[in-house]
């Protein structure tokens, strides 16, 4: 009799980088749009500046996104947030991870 | 490791769960945020229905056959055949399509480009711009290749009504609709695409004497100079009702 190779647990495919929840955020608005502003992403997700800022940095540090700063008449430079293929695909393979996650605790297999 | 302590298994569970739905919720108010199909439906709603008073025929006088000069050949798909005694000729209605596939296009990339400076989150316009001039430039090179041998035949049963323009406006709505991520949008802009391929194919006209016919209209009082307008008109209420209930439903 032989027996099935067991599965690797779910929460094994989760991504240290994109798991956090804030980043999770920031990749899951992004996704959405072409582009986001920097006070939309605060705005949305409740963020300071400062908290804002850090996990940009992580996000492009891993190259899960780009980060493009405009001029605007007579104000500050807006920046400008875009995903990244990578950062798409991040993206789609946490969430595929946090699914198979419920459905496995749904099916009794937690 | 959680198979052991089936406790920490539903605590990892339910939290899977809550970031699951507050990653739907941003996404939803994202979406929210960056949708902005009102405008190019009102906008094109608009400039299609202004083009109505150029479908308007006139009664050509008795046993005349009128020929109105057709337009130039570069813009000959846009404008129709020359043989429908309009009070417009192919020409006014080839160079106004364009003006308004042209201004149209240029209007919904500014406005999408604006409100993304507003609201800080921007949508993908680039697509549906560059869907409405792609087919334009085939439009104004088929006839231009063509020259010399005999006309394609689709290309004769797609313009000879003077209304191809409208299908131009609808693959981009169409496209639009993708990029937006938008059923609703799909839907108005296929119901569009429908109308408007009545109007390229059929003669809208046919159906306002029907319902009229219906509502005991009689013949002698049809008005016959002004129904060949809903070709255009047909396809200009559903881009407008469409805007409309969007504008209803981002209320609500």
């Amino acid at each position: 009799m032989t027996l099935d190779p067991p599965t690797a647990h779910p929460a094994t495919e989760l991504d240290d980088v994109v798991h956090q929840r804030n980043r999770l955020g920031i990749l899951t608005v992004v996704a959405e749009a072409d582009e986001a502003e920097f006070g939309f992403l605060q705005g949305t997700l409740g963020l300071t500046p400062g908290n804002l800022n850090r996990h940009l940095a992580v996000l492009v540090e891993a190259g899960l996104i780009t980060v493009r700063k405009k001029d605007t008449r007579g104000g500050r430079p807006k920046s400008w947030v875009k995903i990244s293929d990578a950062g798409r695909k991040a993206l789609a393979r946490e969430m595929s991870a946090l699914e198979q996650l419920l459905r496995r605790h749904q099916t009794g297999g937690a | 490791m959680s198979a052991q302590n089936p406790e920490i298994g539903e605590n990892a569970a339910v939290s899977a769960r809550e970031l699951v739905e507050e990653l739907r919720a941003v996404r939803l108010r994202t979406r929210a945020a960056r949708r902005g199909y009102r405008f190019p439906l009102l906008a094109f709603g608009v400039l299609i229905a202004a083009a109505s008073p150029l479908y308007a025929t006139h009664e050509p006088p008795p046993g005349l056959s009128i020929r109105l000069p057709s337009a130039p050949v570069w813009v000959s798909g846009f404008g129709g055949g020359s043989l429908t005694p309009r009070n417009a000729s192919p020409s006014t209605i080839a160079y106004f399509w364009l003006a308004v596939v042209v201004f149209g296009a240029a209007a919904v990339g500014a406005w999408y480009r604006r409100r993304a400076l507003r609201a800080g989150v921007r949508s993908r316009v680039l697509p549906s711009i560059a869907a409405w001039a792609a087919v334009s430039a085939l439009l104004i090179a088929a006839p231009l290749i063509n020259l010399g041998v005999p006309r394609l035949t689709w290309y004769q049963s797609v313009t000879g009504h003077g209304t191809v323009a409208l299908l131009v406006i609808g693959i981009g709505l169409c496209v639009l609709a993708g990029t937006e991520r938008s059923r609703y949008l799909g839907v108005i802009a296929l119901l569009y695409l429908a109308t408007a391929l009545y109007s390229t194919l059929a003669f809208p006209e046919n159906t306002v004497y029907r319902l009229l016919s219906l509502a005991g209209v009689p013949d002698n009082q049809m008005p016959y100079t002004l129904a060949p307008m809903a070709t255009v008109l047909f396809p200009a209420a559903v881009l407008l009702l469409g805007a409309a209930a969007a504008g209803l439903k981002r209320e609500r």
